[in-house]
Order: C-alpha cells, then structure tokens, then sequence
C-alpha cells in the first residue's frame, strides 16, 4: 500500500486522500457564492496544505501565499498539490510564532 | 505566525486561516488585506459535551495527548476559543460586517486513527516508565472501547470578516 509522509511519519496513503475528500467538502461549503478567481490570497499557516491545495485550484490566475513555521509542511504541499497547480502557490516559512 | 512585513499593505483579496487560530495577528491580517477584502477563519467550537461516541473518544485521546505532551515537556494544545470570543478580537483589530455559522458537525476522519498511533509512538519517549506504561495502557483500553475505531472530529464553524 502507498504510504504518505505526515510530520515526518509513515502512513497509509488511502486514508488520506479520503481526509482530503473531506477538507475540500468543507472548504465548498466555507467557499460557497464567493468567486475566487483571479485574487490574491494569504493562507496563514500551511499544515498539511489542503487549503492552499483547495484554494490554488479555484484561483486560476491568481495567487496563493501560504506560510508556516514548520519547514515539513512544504514538503507535505509538493506531495499533495499537482505540479501545474503548484505554480499558483508561494510557500513561505515564517520566523517564529507569536 | 511571525510579522508579515515583507507584505506591503492593502495587497490580499482574502486571508484565509483554516483550523490555525494559533496562528491569529488580527491586525496584521487587517493589515495585509485591501480595504472590502475578507478574512475566512474556520475553527473548532471549543469541545464541551460530545456529539456521540466516536466524538467521544477524540476528546478522550485529546486529553491523553496532553498528558503526554506534558510528560515530553512539549508545549500544550492551542487556546480555545468560542465564536464569540474571536469575533470580539477581529472588531477590536478593526474588522467589520463580522459574521459567524457552524461548518460542519465534525467528520468521522479515517486519519485520526494515524493520529492515535502517532501518540503511542510519542507516549514511548517518555522516560518516565510508570507514567509510559500507564498512558500506553489507556490507550489500548481506549481503543478496546472504540466501536469499529471510528473516531469524530470536533463541531466546527467559519467566522467572515470584512476590511
């Protein structure tokens, strides 16, 4: 079975992809009436990346900034998000929390 | 989040802050957002009273997560907050039309099993044997208990805010 690398632990890669079904379910609904094409976008702490992941998908030619303290959790985005929709997106790693 | 002053200001169409609250500098997201753009902030209602079972057993391994976290000496879980509370503090960085409705009734989430075995793994860092032991044995109990190991995420909700 596939595995996924979460926070630097190995997990089957199934159960995953069915928690992502999930977060982008809720993220239409939080969405839902708002025309996101086009904007510009700050995601305020990148974790696993499925909001930046969801949110580079519906902007097309916009942009999505998306930061985090923790360096892991851009290697969590390249692994979910597709090349070509990766371009929409800039990681950037914060200094510290506040 | 650390200072965004590498982003000049009124330069985001939306500031979204998904499940982050810890995260939060409301007046620096008001900041960065141009005058009419929205903040988007889906958080977690603070977990009272569980929803059914399998949102029981989140909040029962939750608080083994503290447990353990403290024997680790790892910093504790994020401050709760109520819906209330949040939107409070974004009128108070200058947020206006703030609004505020339920999400989701929280999801039977196929990971949080990963997340149980994630604390086990954790709970065998401790150096304390008696303390290990004791956590270890909870939550092989808790998961004896678990019906088919399904496990519910909190109730959570989404707070719009306009600049």
């Amino acid at each position: 079975m596939a595995k996924i690398s979460v926070y630097g632990y190995e997990f089957d890669e199934e159960s995953w992809r069915k928690r992502e079904r999930l977060e982008f379910a809720t993220l239409d609904r939080i969405y839902n009436g708002i025309d996101l094409s086009g904007l510009k976008i700050l995601d305020g702490g990148t974790g696993m990346g499925y909001s930046a992941k969801y949110l580079a998908l519906h902007v097309w030619d916009g942009l999505v900034v998306t930061v985090d303290v923790d360096p892991s959790s851009f290697e969590m985005l390249t692994n979910i998000v597709e090349e070509n929709v990766l371009d929409r997106i800039v990681f950037i790693k914060a200094k510290k929390l506040i | 989040m650390s200072k965004l002053d590498f982003i000049k200001e009124n330069y985001f169409d939306i500031v979204n802050l998904y499940f982050t609250v810890h995260t939060i500098e409301s007046k620096e997201m008001h900041r960065v957002l141009k005058p009419g753009g929205m903040l988007v902030m889906t958080e977690n209602y603070p977990t009272f009273k569980p929803v059914d079972s399998a949102h029981e057993l989140l909040i029962e391994f939750s608080r083994i997560e503290d447990k353990i976290m403290k024997a680790l000496r790892v910093t504790a879980r994020d401050v709760e907050y109520e819906p209330d509370q949040l939107a409070n503090i974004l009128m108070h960085a200058g947020f206006k039309d703030v609004t505020h409705v339920k999400i989701s009734n929280g999801e039977i989430d196929p990971t949080l099993m990963d997340w149980v075995s994630y604390l086990a793994r954790r709970a065998q860092e401790i150096s304390d044997n008696k303390i290990k032991e004791e956590i270890l044995k909870n939550i092989r109990s808790k998961l004896r208990e678990a019906k088919n190991y399904r496990i519910r995420d909190n109730p959570s909700h989404v707070i719009y805010a306009l600049k």
